[in-house]
């Protein structure tokens, strides 16, 4: 009995049991059939919205280097800082709009008022205060969040990710780096290799948690992100200082509207410098670098004409004009018409003419920049004159047909092809003549440089052809890119377009661009040490009747025997000094010292140059003071002694410094003696006697750079006047040439 | 006739279809006594054997119930730990990038505080310093021989150290 009911007992639990789990298993069976099958497509649906996430993964912008590596821009990660208005102003919140403004202003370098107006966009629930914030910067705010976390701080303030750009040179070559905006290139290597600067972005579809953390799932998928490239640029930092700087002060110095320039590698065409004043700091691009422009904007009334000014300046403050912009090449396109002359056989360098002054071209008159006419002169001197009547007939020997095909040949009719944007096209017919439409008069005024228009760099690349054995090169800037590794992905080779003259041609023509700068009108380019062949221009703005406007410039090459760069410099409406002669030439002098002396090409003094060189100062220490007297004066010094002893303590300048011979030397005899200072003295616009005179009577040396001549006015010194220095100490006094030839602006404008 | 087996669990009584006789339920003849069927009991030994077959198999069902929990508790704690291990991963990688933008900053800061014209600017009008001239630079030229220079402006070349050993 007692079995049957435990087996009875066993029986019915196990059929509960079996009833229970069958049906709360099934019942959740049931529930995950419904789930996963009969509604499994939208319940899929509301899960992939809720936990997928898709994001672009942004690619780091490429850095762009100089030459030699020296970072020009690089990208980095930083923050956008928002606030909600709506949240601050709530009637529940504890925040106190005017000290929260406050408090994010000064971490921000911002002004208080600024962010307070900010704050007060109550219908707002997004207010971007500043971009571009550094982590740091970053940081410091979070801080005051969290210390205000009761205040309701952290619903009021936000970060997002943003990227800044740095340009640690400020403005070194700005405009021809240009700039960026929100990732993308607006202008200059920046616009043009955007495509390679930028990368491609990649792409993160995974799932997240409640935390918008990722999560670990086999539901993910990620596109690798593909990261910009590196440029190397063909620029070397250092020189493009030099240029940077030189042109700066000359602009400054003229007075004058723009200034640029360009020294480019002869054999490969490489830029190492280009500049373009003013420029910008790449880092505030909107900020308008003329403080002067930018007070006469900020009094215009009218909010629309005051918006125009304000961005027409900026667009000019940007613009690269050695690419962008033309202008009539006035007399150093007779380099190219001698050239094209001596190629063809029309005309030898050693050829005799007669300047009177004037040439009479199919009714028109044509004047030499001398009126009076430069008399029998060979060809080489009529270069070195300007001498625009014999460039004329020279032109006219030629014949319209061959100086056009020459003017093609040194690419005056093409652009160069410079990886720069915005170069300026010529225009047949607008910019210059072709052979069909050139008649006498134009053929007469295209042969010193007037009435067509071309680009600085245009102009360069072709006196390039002349440096270079007659092949004209294809500028570049850009050398190499590079992948994030280091590894060049695409080098630039130079190329040659072709063989403009022969070897020999451009050698004659390179010799006679020599004596411009020796005994022509070039004679401010010239630096001692270095054999430099250059060409002067001015022209006259024809585009501007009205006023009269001028363009200095000079173009030239160094070292003759051996040329490594070729330099342009242009001075766009200079006041005072107007010729090329006294604006372009000295700054050019200056670039190609201070470029050849980088790149370590020795200079080389032929005798009379070495001559005016400085000599070392004798070591007369210890010595006594009237034998030390007699030594000085016997090597030409001059002697001051200070003191009452008998032998030379000590004396200034020291022993073995280089000072201008018959300079002065300061012995010191008492042990007491002080070192005597004195008040450096005016030196400017005086010549180098009158200016030596007045140095030596204060007790101090004086040197000069530059050309000085007996009419010369020295237009800078070394040690501003007024400055208290030991006596003894050397003063350079800066010189420009101002032959009364050069003082004749060299136009040669037809009647 | 009855017949049955010794357990004793149900016997069968086999009938005539054919028969007249009243149906009766099986198992009881009228007028007959019931038999007892005859209880076979277990041994203790049957029955301890019994158990224990009941047990181990009791055992090895919890001991498979209990890896298979055991497994599926490892996958939870893996699951987990590479969560956490990527969270760690992200932060880190939130760190490393902000330290590099932050080292991209100060270096550029560094870069612009050393450019050229700052240089220039402070040697010039800090230091008082002067720009070296040409010919204040002196070129060596490595391709003579070598030479000695003896006080009282003296010199030997090339068999120099022939001479002075001798």
């Amino acid at each position: 009995m007692a079995r049957n009911a435990n087996t009875v007992f066993r029986k019915r639990s196990f059929t509960a049991l079996a009833i229970l789990i069958i049906f709360g298993f099934g019942s959740s069976l049931i529930g995950l059939i419904n789930v996963g099958l009969v509604h499994g497509s939208q319940y899929k649906q509301k899960a992939e919205a809720e936990q997928m996430s898709d994001n672009k993964i942004s690619a780091q912008r490429g850095t762009i280097t100089d030459r030699n590596g020296n970072v020009m821009a690089i990208s980095a990660d930083a923050y956008k800082v928002y606030i909600d208005p709506k949240a601050i102003n709530d009637k529940e919140s504890k925040i106190n709009a005017r000290t929260l403004a406050n408090q994010l202003a000064s971490l921000l370098k911002m002004d208080p008022e600024e962010v307070y107006e900010m704050t007060q966009k109550k219908h707002s629930r997004y207010k971007v205060v500043k971009t571009k914030v550094p982590h740091s910067t970053k940081v410091r705010i979070e801080k005051l969040i969290d210390d205000n976390r009761k205040n309701g701080y952290r619903e009021a303030i936000g970060f997002e990710e943003d990227v800044v750009r740095y340009y640690p040179y400020s403005n070194l070559a700005s405009t021809v780096i240009g700039l960026s905006n929100s990732g993308r290139g607006s202008s200059g290597l920046e616009y043009y290799y955007n495509d390679i600067l930028s990368g491609v972005p990649g792409r993160s579809i995974s799932t997240k948690n409640a935390r918008q953390e990722d999560t670990y799932s086999g539901m993910s998928s990620y596109h690798a992100v593909k990261e910009g490239e590196n440029l190397q640029l063909t620029l070397d930092n250092v020189i493009q200082y030099y240029l940077d700087s030189a042109l700066s002060s000359g602009v400054k110095r003229f007075n004058a509207s723009y200034g640029y320039g360009i020294v480019m590698d002869v054999k490969t065409g490489a830029i190492l410098a280009m500049s373009s004043q003013p420029d910008f700091n790449c880092n505030e691009p909107y900020k308008i670098q003329d403080e002067e422009k930018e007070s006469e904007i900020k009094s215009i009334a009218n909010k629309k004409q005051r918006q125009k000014a304000e961005s027409d300046q900026l667009f000019a403050q940007w613009r690269n004009r050695t690419v962008a912009d033309s202008y009539e090449p006035g007399s150093v396109f007779k380099c190219i018409t001698a050239a094209a002359g001596i190629e063809e056989g029309v005309v030898t360098p050693s050829e005799m003419f007669t300047c009177t002054g004037s040439i009479a071209v199919a009714g028109q008159i044509y004047h030499c920049s001398n009126r009076a006419g430069h008399g029998a002169e060979d060809f080489t001197h009529s270069l070195m004159n300007s001498c625009n009547p014999i460039y004329i007939q020279v032109a006219q020997r030629i014949g319209a047909k061959t100086f056009s095909k020459y003017f093609d040949a040194f690419g005056m009719s093409e652009m160069t092809g410079v990886d720069l944007p915005a170069e300026a096209k010529p225009r047949a017919g607008v910019t210059y003549y072709t052979a069909d439409s050139m008649g006498p008069v134009q053929l007469a005024s295209s042969s010193f440089g007037q009435t067509f228009q071309v680009s600085p760099i245009q102009v360069c690349t072709a006196i390039n052809a002349i440096a270079n054995d007659g092949k004209l090169m294809q500028p570049y800037i850009v050398g190499k890119w590079m992948n994030r590794a280091g590894d060049s992905v695409h080098v630039t080779k130079p190329v040659m377009k072709r063989q403009v003259v022969s070897k020999q041609t451009a050698r004659t023509v390179g010799e006679m661009m020599e004596q411009v700068v020796i005994g022509g009108t070039a004679k401010n380019a010239y630096v001692p040490g270095y054999r430099i062949a250059g060409k002067t221009g001015t022209s006259e703005k024809l585009s501007i009747k009205n006023k009269k406007l001028y363009i200095g410039s000079f173009c030239g090459f160094a070292p003759v025997d051996d040329p490594q760069i070729t330099c342009l410099i242009v001075i766009d409406e200079p006041h005072g000094a107007t010729t090329g002669g006294k604006t372009a030439a000295p700054i050019a002098a200056e670039v190609i010292q201070n470029t050849l002396r980088y790149l370590n090409v020795e200079p080389e003094y032929n005798d009379k140059e070495s001559q005016n060189l400085d000599v070392r100062t004798p070591n007369v220490v210890d010595v006594d003071r009237k034998a030390a007297e007699a030594s000085l004066k016997t090597k030409g010094f001059q002697c001051k002694i200070i003191g009452s002893g008998k032998k030379v303590i000590r004396q200034n300048p020291a022993p073995g410094k280089l000072i201008p011979k018959n300079g002065i030397v300061v012995l010191y005899t008492s042990p007491n003696a002080k070192t005597q200072r004195v008040k450096v003295p005016n030196l400017t616009g005086l010549s180098f006697a009158q200016a030596k005179a007045v140095a030596n009577a204060a007790g101090l040396n004086v040197e000069s750079t530059g050309q000085s001549s007996s009419v010369g006015a020295s237009y800078s010194q070394s040690i501003p006047a007024g400055s208290s220095v030991a006596v003894g100490s050397v003063v350079t006094v800066s010189y420009v040439s101002s032959d009364p030839e050069m003082e004749i602006e060299d136009t040669g404008n037809a009647d | 006739m009855a017949n049955y087996d010794a357990n004793i669990r149900n016997y069968r009584i086999p009938y005539n279809t054919t028969s007249t006789a009243p149906a009766v339920s099986p198992g009881r003849r009228t007028g007959q006594p019931l038999e007892r069927p005859r209880v076979i009991r277990k041994t203790r030994k049957q029955r301890e054997a019994e158990s224990k077959r009941a047990r181990a198999l009791a055992i090895r069902v919890l001991a498979i119930a209990t890896a298979f929990l055991v497994a599926i508790g490892i996958q939870i704690y893996s699951h987990l730990r590479v969560e956490n291990l990527s969270r760690s991963i992200a932060a880190c990688q939130t760190k490393l990038s902000a330290v590099q933008s932050e080292n991209t900053q100060l270096t550029m800061q560094i870069n612009s505080n050393v450019a050229l014209s700052k240089v220039d600017d402070y040697a010039k009008n800090t230091l008082g310093m002067v720009k070296v001239k040409d010919y204040q630079v002196n070129y060596i030229s490595t391709n003579d021989q070598d030479a000695v220079l003896i006080s009282g402006g003296k010199s030997h070349s090339g068999q120099w150290h022939k001479d002075m050993v001798k």
